[in-house]
Parts: structure tokens; sequence; C-alpha cells
């Protein structure tokens, strides 16, 4: 540093001078540190301040003191109290005041002295050029970081601006908050209000109840809960409701910030309202890769064409994999390739396509393969413009399978109809046939029944053919002997005659033909003893006319002469009442039986039930059975008064016919048969016992088993009890039975009232 | 005097009313007329009659009777009485035991209920010329 020297200059205005300059450097230093970018410089600026201050001090004092040896002595003390040595009295007025001996001696001790001091002075001085020329370089250094400080500054100030001016842009769509660990927001940017509508104290205030329904917040919230925990988080989206109510997909970008102690002390983030967005790119996105994976994943055909004739499917121009895969050409052969190249027929000429009201094709094709597999497909194709050039897409569905199990199925189908028809021609078949069965059941039970039906019927006819003929006899000699009786006629005879037809009443006496007998024989050894002539006539006369039992009372009228010719003249008109007598019984007990054979034989062809009398139907199989029964059986009847009942009567006929065929077979027409009909209110029982040979123990549980019989083949069909179970069961009845070997059986029948 | 008698099996005594009526009227007293209304009684008026001296001609027979049937009775009477001629007088009869009685009882004729009168009467008529 150079100090201009300033040799004439008075003390005291050099004192002002060097004053100035002192307080314009400061003034100076003070307006730069005012300036200053930081504390550290401004110190180091000060020390530089005064080390300049202090060498200028000391060439200053050192210059006067070469210049004025009066005050070298205080110049010496001073030089050594700056080098610490000595405490002096430092005043230009004490010097002044030394005596001259010691001067002498002082001047010789100053001057050795003074040389010790310049040659320090010497070095010093370089040593503060030294320094100064360092301080030089630092200043040059300071000035230059001080440049550099404040382009940073201007760059920062610069940077500043535009953040703040991006954040500004950006307050549509960014909120800038701060929460506490506990969940407390801190802060929220006001951005809040542009993108949410809610101030930022109401959004503050507000918490989980803007959230939206949508599922997006199920994992939200559990980043949510992460994040207060101090975890960061990956970026998560969000759905919140605005003010309004409309929702909103914010995309959250957190993370958790810390003290200085490692301690979490907030969550900072940024939401990014990507509402917008979301529809837009994302979900375009998004199609686009599930419509490019929809087209090659399909497995089906799928492949995009020109429109060739007829709209309809012409040059392939774009095909998935699936296509290529499955028919085996490349994908650039098959882009060279038309959809007839594939099929053996154009389309429209196997079965034209159908449109539907979509505008949709839909056809069928078979295709060859290039290995030439024929498949069946099924095509849906739909036209359409892209930028003014018709194009279509189609899709083609491998039915080969389904054809082929279509075929299948139809085979089956048909095989099931028939199948079916044949079973249901048997079926019906089997009806007619069980229809028949039961049918021939009824008249093979009927047949059996029509020896004695016949007997039944021509016995009565063979009475009445004769007793006709009797009639006709006897009525042709009363008419021829009437004449000659009147004419004849005694008081005695027509006593005699009077009191034959008052006695006999042409009814019979029901006795039988040994009684019959044993009568006319006491009756004409009677007859002899009185003296009576032909005694055997008169007697056969007698019982004719059924007046043996009168013979004492008429005893006298027959001794008389005549006798003999007035019975037989009663003879003639007693037997016109006996002959028609017999008739009479005759046709009813013919008419009986054809009723009975006619009410059995009769077969229902309205399937409905009718008020049914139980015990008519019994009476009528005995009837039609009497003629078997009466040869060796006792029928005992015990009938309760029964209601009449809704029922199948016919049905109910075979069920007794059945039964009391079986119990007359089982006692081999010889026995007792007990039927038994009670009321029971809600149920009639009806019990047919015989005392028969019995059921054998190991047969019992398979006589209502059709087609089971014991009997020689020929002579039971095997269906008897099935079909009388059959119509029990018809009739919601029951039937058991008991039966003990060689002591008879009992079949028991419930039918219900109702 | 030796009477000759005809027998008549029947169940039905209507049967045996207007048969035995039927008989007398058109044979009159040339023959004893007996009925009985099944086999056992038949055998026993037939032994009557024989120990009372009576010759029994004909038998007219029912077949379808309780206990013993027309064609056994008819066998009976054939084993001890072989010269009786024997008739069936039947509404119904099994042709087994037609056949056994033609050939075990020597039965002279079928006659089918109802019967014409006429019929019987040349039967019986018949039998009784062969019978002398």
């Amino acid at each position: 540093m150079k100090i201009p020297l300033i040799n004439n200059t008075p003390v005291v205005l050099k004192k002002k001078l060097f004053f100035a300059i002192f307080i314009s450097f400061f003034a100076f230093q003070g307006c730069n540190f005012s300036k200053g970018a930081g504390n550290e410089s401004n110190i180091s600026v000060l020390i530089v301040l005064l080390v300049f201050f202090l060498t200028v001090l000391m060439v200053y004092v050192v210059i006067n003191y070469i210049r004025n040896k009066r005050n070298a002595a205080a110049v010496s003390s001073f030089i050594d109290y700056l080098a610490g040595k000595v405490q002096p009295a430092f005043t230009g007025e004490e010097t002044q005041y030394l005596p001259e001996n010691d001067i002498t001696k002082g001047l010789r001790k100053i001057e050795i002295r003074m040389k010790e001091l310049e040659a320090r002075l010497q070095s010093r001085i370089s040593e503060i050029e030294n320094q100064h020329v360092k301080l030089q370089e630092k200043q040059k250094e300071t000035e230059r970081q001080n440049l550099e400080l404040k382009s940073a500054y201007e760059a920062l100030l610069e940077s500043r601006k535009r953040y703040e001016q991006l954040i500004d842009n950006l307050k549509d769509e960014y909120i800038f908050f701060s929460q506490s660990p506990s969940g407390e927001m801190l802060f929220a940017s006001p951005s809040v209000k542009t993108i949410l509508g809610y101030s930022v104290n109401e959004f503050r205030n507000i918490k989980n109840d803007i959230f939206t329904e949508n599922e997006l917040n199920i994992a939200a919230r559990e980043h949510i809960q992460g994040s207060l925990k101090g975890i960061k988080q990956p970026k998560y989206l969000v759905e919140l409701s605005d003010k309004e109510g409309t929702p909103h997909v914010l995309e959250i970008t957190e993370f958790p910030v810390f003290n200085e102690n490692d301690e979490f002390i907030a969550v900072e983030g940024i939401a990014r309202d990507i509402t917008k967005g979301i529809r837009a790119e994302d979900i375009i996105k998004e199609k686009e890769e599930k419509y490019k994976l929809l087209f090659n994943k399909a497995s089906d055909f799928v492949f995009f064409y020109s429109v060739g004739n007829n709209s309809l499917p012409g040059r392939f121009i774009e095909v998935n994999d699936y296509t290529v895969s499955r028919l085996g050409y490349t994908k650039d052969e098959l882009l060279g390739m038309t959809l007839n190249d594939l099929a053996d027929v154009e389309i429209w000429e196997d079965e034209p396509p159908t449109d539907d009201f979509t505008g949709n094709k839909k056809y069928e094709q078979i295709w060859t393969t290039k290995d030439g597999e024929m498949i069946n497909v099924e095509i849906v194709s739909h036209n359409f413009k892209l930028k003014s050039r018709e194009i279509g897409i189609a899709i083609a569905r491998d039915i080969t399978d389904r054809k082929r199990v279509e075929e299948e199925i139809r085979y089956f189908n048909e095989e099931l109809v028939n199948q079916k028809e044949n079973l249901e021609a048997l079926v019906d078949n089997l009806t007619q046939t069980q229809e028949q069965l039961v049918h021939s059941e009824k008249m093979a039970a009927l047949g059996q029944l029509i020896a004695g039906v016949a007997h039944e019927i021509n016995t009565p006819l063979g009475a009445i053919k004769a007793s006709i003929g009797n009639l006709q006899d006897s009525l042709k000699k009363a008419l021829e002997g009437l004449p000659v009786f009147l004419e004849k006629q005694t008081t005695a005879s027509l006593q005699l005659f009077n009191k034959i037809l008052e006695y006999s009443s042409g009814q019979g006496e029901g006795l039988t033909t040994r009684e019959k007998r044993k009568i006319r024989k006491e009756t004409e050894i009677r007859l002899e003893a009185e003296g009576i002539q032909s005694a055997a006539t008169i007697a056969d006369l007698m019982i004719y006319l059924d007046i043996c039992q009168n013979i004492d009372e008429l005893l006298p009228l027959l001794k008389n002469n005549g006798s003999e010719e007035v019975m037989q003249s009663a003879r003639n008109f007693i037997s016109i009442l006996k002959n028609s007598n017999t008739i009479s019984l005759a046709s009813d007990k013919a008419a009986k039986t054809v009723f009975a054979l006619k009410k059995y034989a009769h077969r229902d062809l309205i399937e409905e039930k009718i008020p049914t009398d139980i015990i008519d139907g019994l009476e009528t199989v005995l009837t039609l059975y009497h003629n078997q029964l009466k040869q060796g059986i006792e029928v005992i009847r015990k009938f309760d008064d029964l209601p009449v009942i809704n029922a199948y009567p016919d049905d109910l006929n075979q069920v007794w016919t059945n039964l009391i065929h079986n119990s007359i077979h089982a006692m081999n027409q010889k026995g007792v048969l007990i039927i038994t009909v009670r009321n029971e209110n809600d149920y009639i029982t009806i019990s047919i016992a015989d005392n028969g040979c019995g059921i054998e123990p190991d047969i019992r549980d398979k006589i209502f088993d059709p087609f089971f019989t014991t009997k020689k083949q020929g002579e039971g069909s095997g269906l008897g009890l099935d079909i009388v179970k059959r119509i029990v069961e018809k009739h919601n009845g029951m039937i058991t039975f008991t039966s003990e070997l060689g002591q008879g059986t009992e079949f028991t029948i419930k039918l219900p009232v109702n | 005097m030796s009477k000759n008698a005809i027998l008549c099996v029947d169940d039905e005594a209507i049967i045996l009313d207007s048969l035995r009526e039927q008989l007398q009227n058109y044979f009159g007293g040339s023959f004893l007329y007996e009925t009985a209304e099944n086999a056992e009684e038949g055998l026993e008026i037939i032994e009557e009659l024989a120990s009372d001296g009576v010759k029994i001609l004909i038998i007219v027979s029912d077949w379808l009777m309780p206990g013993i049937k027309g064609d056994e009775f008819l066998i009976k009477v054939h084993q001890k009485f072989p010269g009786i001629v024997k008739v069936l007088l039947t509404g119904q009869a099994t042709q087994d035991a037609i056949r056994r009685a033609e050939s075990e009882a020597g039965l002279f004729a079928v006659i089918h209920k109802p019967w014409n009168s006429e019929e019987l009467f040349n039967v019986i008529k018949t039998g009784l010329e062969k019978n002398e």
C-alpha cells in the first residue's frame, strides 16, 4: 500500500488529514458492509481495515521520527509499546524536558536501538508488503466471490419468480398440504378452493366425510394410514367430493418429514386433480390395451376385412393370433386371401346370411385349414365405415365340435324319439293287454262260472218248457173231462172236489222227495188199510195235490165210488196252478241268474264311481256261484246294514268273485263260507272266510304277485289276487288276510265310506 | 204184479215236479215215477224198489248236482244194474263226464236242458225198446 508522504504539512493538519482518510475509508467500508452478503465477510473486512489503519499509522510515526529526532524517544517508547515491552509515558511534551548528557547517551542508545528497529522495521515492512499483496489478492477474490454471489442471488430470484409462476399456474390442478402425524391438516394451499371449492380453513376442518364411495378410497385410506405413521407411500389415488358434491380423483404424492433428531413430525404432500386425465388418457390407453388383448387372445377367429360383393367379407385386413394359429396360414398369407379362399362354397350359395336388427350378418361356413382340416364356423360380421372406407369386422367361431355334438344329439334325439314312440306303443300295448288281462281274468272267472250259469239257466228253462207242456195237457184234459165231470156230479164227489180245491194250494209244501216218498208210502198203507182200491194211485194223487195231511177228513169221501175220477179232475185243475207256479219260480230263477250275469259281465266304459250297494254286489256273485255253492258249501251271511258308498261296483264284484272262487277252490267244493259285512262308520269291512286248506306259509308273501298261482297251468291266470289288490287300492281300501294250514283262510277288505 | 219204474234224479224240485208230471202225462200209469233230489237218494230208491220187486227200466239224471255228480252216479248204478237205461238230462256237462258215463255207465243218451218233450219221449221209448 502506498501512502502519500506529507512532508511540509503541520502536524495538526497532518493529524486532521489522517483522520479524514480514516473516516472516509470507514465510510466506504461501511457502505460495503451494508451491502454485505454475510456477517463473516463483514468481520474479515473490518480486520483488513484495522490492519490497514495500523500500518498507515506506523508508517506515519516512522516517517515523523526520521524527520524529527526529538521525538525519537517517544517513538522508541511507542515502538516498545507496540512490541509490548515497555510502558512508556508517551507524550511529545515530556521528551522535550530530558537532560543533555543523558541525551547523548540516550541518543547513542537510541541510535543503536534505531538501527535495530530499522532492521526490524524493514523486515516488518516487507512482511507487511507481503501481507498487503496477499490482502490485495484476497480482496480480488472477495470481489469475484461477491460478483458470483450476486449473480447466484439474481438467479435465485429469477427461479423463485418462475416457481411462483409455475405454482400459480398449477393451482387449478395441485393442492400442497401438510399434515401432522395425528392427521391434523397443518397447511393446505389456497388452490384447494379452486379444486375442491373449500376455503383453506374449511378444508382444514373437514375430514373423512368428503371421501366418496369409490373403491379407490379403500386403498387410499390404507395409504393415508401408512403416511401418518411416517412410512413413505407410493403415489396413490383418492376420490373426494368437492363442496358441490362432484367427485374428483386426486393423485396423492406424500412424503414424511423428520426433524434433526429423526423424529417424524409431519407428512407433506401434493394432490393432483386427475379427474379429467383419468377419463382421457388412462382410460383410452387401458381400453386400447384391453381391445388389443381381446383381439389377440380371443379364442375365436376375429378379423377385419375389406367389404366385397353383396357387402360380404372380402380380403382380410387384420387377423388375430387365433386365426393365424388355427388356420395354419401365416399372417402374410392370410392377408393376401379372401374369406372365400377358405370356404369350399361361396357363403351365400349355401345359406343366405341372416341380418338381425343390429346390422350383423350371421352365417355358417365350412373352412379348410392349410392342413386340409375342415372346420365348421359360425360367422357374425358387421360392416362399417372407417375414414370413408367401408370395412368390416367379423367373429367366426369354430363350431365343429358343436356341430358334431349337435349331429350326435340329433341322432340320439331321433333314437330317443323312436325309442319313446316304441315305448309308448309298448306301454299302450301293455295297458291294453293289462286291461284285456283284467277283463279276461274277469271273463275267465266268468267262464268257470258259465258251467254253473248255463245249468242255472237251462234248468228253469227246462222246467218252464215241461211245465207249459203239462199245463196244456192238464187244461186239455180238464176241459175234455169237464162235461162228463159235471154230468156225473154227486154231492159226495162235489164235496171231495171242493175239499181238494180248498186244501190244495198248488204251491207245494216244500217237502223233499224223500219226505214225500215216505208220506206217500204211509198214505198208501193207510188207504189200503181202509180198504180203498187203487191205493197207490190215490196216494200218488194225494201227494201231487198236497192233501196227505188232510187224509183223516178226506177218508170217508175217498171211500165213495168215483173218488179217483174226482181226484183226477181236480188234479187237472191243480196242475194248472202247480205248473204256473213252477213256471213263475223258474222264470224268477232264470231272470235272477241272467241279471247277475249281466251285472257281472258288464264292463264299465265310464270310469266313475257310482253309488254302490256292497251287499247287492255280494249277492250277485253268490247267485252266480249258487250252483257251485249249493253242492256242498254252506254260506253264512253276517251282514250289517250298510250305507250306499261311491265305488266301482263291477270292479268290486270281481273282487268278491275272485275271493269266493278261491275259497270254493280251497274248500274243494265242501265247507263253510262265512261272509261278514260290518259297518264301522268310516269304513266298511268285508271278510270272506273259508274252512279250506289254508295258504302255505312260504307263499303267503307272494299271493298278491301277478302271475303267481297255485292252480294247475291253464286253470288260473295268476292275476286274480293281483287284480283284487289293485281294485281295493283303487278304492283307497286295504286288503289283509289270515290263514292257517288245514283251518282255512280269511280275507278282509276295508273300504272307506267316503 | 211186477211194476216198472222210471227214476228221475235232479237237485231242482221244479225239474223233478215238471219232469215227473210230463212223463206221467205221456206214459200214464204204465210206470211208477220216482224222483230223487240227489244221487245218494237215487241209489236209496233203486235199492228200495229192487227190494220191493219194482224194476227200474230207465234213469233220467241230471249231471251237475251237489255231492255225487251224474256220471259218477250212473257208473255206480251201472255196476249194480247194467240193464237200466241211463239218460243224462243236463243243463251242462263236461265232455269228460259224458265220455266217462258213456264208457263206464253205458250211457244211452244225453238230453240237454231245456229239453224238447218229443226228444225226451223218443229217447225213453227207444231206450225201453232197446231194453226189451
